[in-house]
Order: C-alpha cells, then structure tokens, then sequence
C-alpha cells in the first residue's frame, strides 16, 4: 500500500494506517528528533508529540505530496516550539549527548577514544548554536537534504536557509578551533 | 572574484549549494590561489567531520510505534479539515459574486449608524442652484446607492434647488460628505466627496467679506468644503466667487 492510500485512510480516522505509515519513516523522524534535543528520553517524546501532532493535523496534508517532508514540518515545528519553552525555563544550555551505544570505525581503543571526544566536541559545538540554526544544520547532516529541501519543508526562505547553515557552520568551525586551542591569523 | 569573497562562499562550495556560475569561479580561484586552496582544504575537512559527527544511523526504538498506537487509542478522530485553501478560495469566489450580485441588485445600502461621523456643526447652504452637466450625472447613482440615499437621477443639465441635507460618514474607511437636494419638490440628488482623494495640494485658503474659507476640491466632481469654524458644503464648479460671497452673507 502506498504512502497516499495510507494517508487518505488516515484522515477517514484509521488509526492504524496512520501508525503503519509513521512506520516507514520513524528512523528518518527519530535521528532528527534526537540529534536536535540530545538526549534519548527527550527525543522520544519530542517524537510522541510529533507523531501526535501530526495525526491530528494529518487532514492537513496534502495526499499528492510525499510524506517525509510533510512530517519533517510538523516535526520542525514542535523542535522549535520544545527549545522556545525551554529557554524560558532557561534549560537550553545542555550539552548534547554523544550516542555511546554507535559503533566507531577506527582502529585502536586510543583513536576510538579519540574519535569519541571529537564527535563530542562537535556535538558540543552544535549545542551552542540556536536552535533554529541548529535545527537547519541537522536536517542537512541527518536527512542529507539539500538547501532548497530544507526550505520546503521548514517553510523558512531558501536565502535563508543558505545564511543559517552556512553562518552556523562557520560558528561552529570557530568553537571548534577555540576549544582546541588554535589561535586564528 | 578576491580572496575574501572566495572564502565566504567555500562552506557553500563544499555542501555543493553554490549555482553553476558561482561554483566554477570559486574552483577557477581555488586553481590559481595556494592560499585559498589550503583553506578550502581545511573547510572540506572540518565540513566533512562536522557531518559525520551530525549524521547518525540510529533506529527509532521499537517501543516507539507501540507508543503511538497507544496514544491514538485515547485521540478522537483527526478534525476535518474543512477550511482548506480550497475552500477558503471557493467562500471567497462565491462571497465575491453574491456581493456584485447585491449591489447590482439592491437598493440603497444603509449607513451603519456606528459608522457615521454626523457633525452638529454642519450649516446648510440653502437655496443654492446648480446645473449638472451630461458628464457629472454619470456617477450620481451610485454614489447615492454608497452614501445610503434613494436617488433618482435627473436629466442631463437639470437644474436643481433647494438642499435640504448634509452628512458626513465613514464608509469603509473612506471619508464620505454627501449632500441631498431637493428637485421639484420630491427628487433628489447629491454629492460625495471623499477626503482620502482630495490631495492636500487642492488646499486653498480664502477670505470674503473678513470670513475665511479653506477650499478643498479635486476637480469639477468633487465636493469643495469651505469652512470659517462652522461648516458650509458646496460644490466646486457652482463655487464662483460671486456665489460665495452669497453664501458668506447668509452665514
């Protein structure tokens, strides 16, 4: 069965189908989810309330369109909406956790340690941006989307889009070379 | 293209978002500058890390569905969506044509009596004659049906007599002065003026016999206001000076 036969029974009430089609693309949902709050329990219900969300608006979508993005705007959404509540409680500065349980491709347990506090640095790194940025900078790593995809499935400008992640990237690129102690020309 | 210019465009350049054009100048400056060049070896590298830090081929956990399952158990049925763009567009179709349909249809639309400006001050230029020409009668309709008076418009080059009312309303934010007058004892007519279209270059100030008139007129359609504190109405091509002077001496 499709993604849009699935849909349509969706927006006739059939839970199930909605559940079948979140199904096929809770991976894609989950990676999001948990690198933009990181941490697991967080992710997961960042994910409930995503997928929740978008059951309740799934008459919202679009049957021709594809699914994904659709989702992935919905999820956005709700990331951003999860940061701005926490920056009132002024809880956003956690670091991001590191996923212990990935496998690293190296070698020695030496440059598997390594490996570890560089990801965690750039994990870091990533944590300090602002959530929006942060958001966009995940959707290109995680999903793989191009800047025009991103756009269309934020709902945010593409010149925009292209500002951010570049501006976060380079951010990031500073916070990196400052935690290592490299001094700048 | 510089240096600096090459450097704000690498990040682009190496996620592969830069347009064709942008790209190979970039890649021809890359070829020629050794600067630039170890720079943009440095970005690729940190770019590269940064993704693969970032990316992630965690799985969701299995639990998760059987969540959701749960969770929908306890939801209502998803709200229809009635208000789609579509339908948005097709109240908006439909509302237009039952709009045009009522105006082309209907009689005088009432002044809501909220909406009206009534001024107290207002002091009728009574008695005054005035000769439409072919071209002025065009719009009497419906300005009258707009300003909420029953209006029968006269034959061309009519002359008219007395003016038995004033008004001044908002009308959908537009500033509205009408004057109604009376034409062989049962018709009449009248005039608008819409302040929002008067430029403030139409301004004019005038003193007759020591009282002073502020003239405000767009053209021969338009309704001139003269004022010396209180208010006189009166239409701007019937406004000669002679007349004025009339009307100064009965104010």
């Amino acid at each position: 069965m499709t993604d849009q036969d699935l849909a349509r029974k969706a927006q006739k009430g059939d839970s199930e189908a909605f559940v079948e089609l979140i199904h096929r693309y809770q991976n894609q949902l989950y990676r999001v989810v948990y690198r933009f709050a990181g941490s697991v329990e967080q992710a997961e219900d960042l994910c409930q309330d995503c997928m929740i969300r978008a059951y309740r608006q799934i008459n919202r979508f679009d049957t021709q369109r594809p699914f994904l993005p659709w989702l992935m705007r919905v999820a956005s959404n709700v990331c951003l909406n999860y940061a701005k509540t926490l920056k009132r409680q002024n809880l956003l500065e956690q670091p991001l956790e590191e996923d212990h349980h990935e496998l690293f491709h190296t070698d020695t347990p030496e440059s598997q340690a390594f490996a570890r506090s560089e990801r965690q640095d750039i994990l870091d790194a990533l944590g300090r941006l602002d959530e929006n940025t942060r958001l966009l900078i995940v959707m290109r790593f995680v999903l793989g989307n191009s800047f025009r995809e991103i756009s269309e499935q934020t709902g945010i400008k593409l010149p925009t889009v292209a500002f951010r992640v570049t501006k976060g990237l380079e951010r990031m690129q500073k916070f990196l070379k400052l935690d290592a102690g490299v001094i700048e020309p | 293209m510089m240096c600096h210019e090459v450097r704000q465009h690498l990040i682009a350049h190496v996620l592969g978002e830069l347009d064709l054009k942008t790209d190979q100048t970039v890649e021809k400056h890359l070829s020629e500058c050794d600067q630039c060049a170890a720079f943009a070896i440095q970005t690729r590298r940190d770019i590269s890390m940064i993704g693969r830090a970032i990316s992630t081929d965690l799985t969701a956990p299995p639990q998760m569905c059987e969540r959701l399952r749960l969770s929908l158990s306890h939801e209502c049925r998803p709200a229809r969506q009635w208000f789609t763009w579509k339908s948005y567009a097709l109240a908006a179709s439909v509302g237009v044509l039952v709009l045009s349909w009522m105006l082309l249809r209907s009689g005088p639309v009432p002044i809501n009596e909220s909406e009206q400006l009534l001024n107290p001050q207002l002091v009728l230029a009574t008695n005054v004659t005035h000769t439409h020409r072919p071209d002025e009668l065009k719009d009497l309709s419906s300005l009258g049906k707009l300003a909420g008076f029953n209006v029968k418009v006269p034959g061309d080059n009519v002359a008219i007599g007395k003016l038995i009312c004033a008004k001044e309303a908002c009308l959908s934010g537009v500033h509205v002065v009408a004057l109604v007058y009376e034409m062989d004892g049962q018709d009449v007519i009248l005039y608008q003026a819409r302040k929002g279209q008067i430029s403030l270059e139409g301004l004019a100030r005038m003193e007759v016999d020591g009282r002073v008139f502020h003239c405000c007129s767009k053209g021969p359609k338009h309704l001139v206001v003269w004022s010396n504190g209180e208010r006189v109405f009166m239409l701007a091509s019937v406004m000669a000076e002679s007349e004025l002077r009339k009307i100064a001496m009965r104010a």
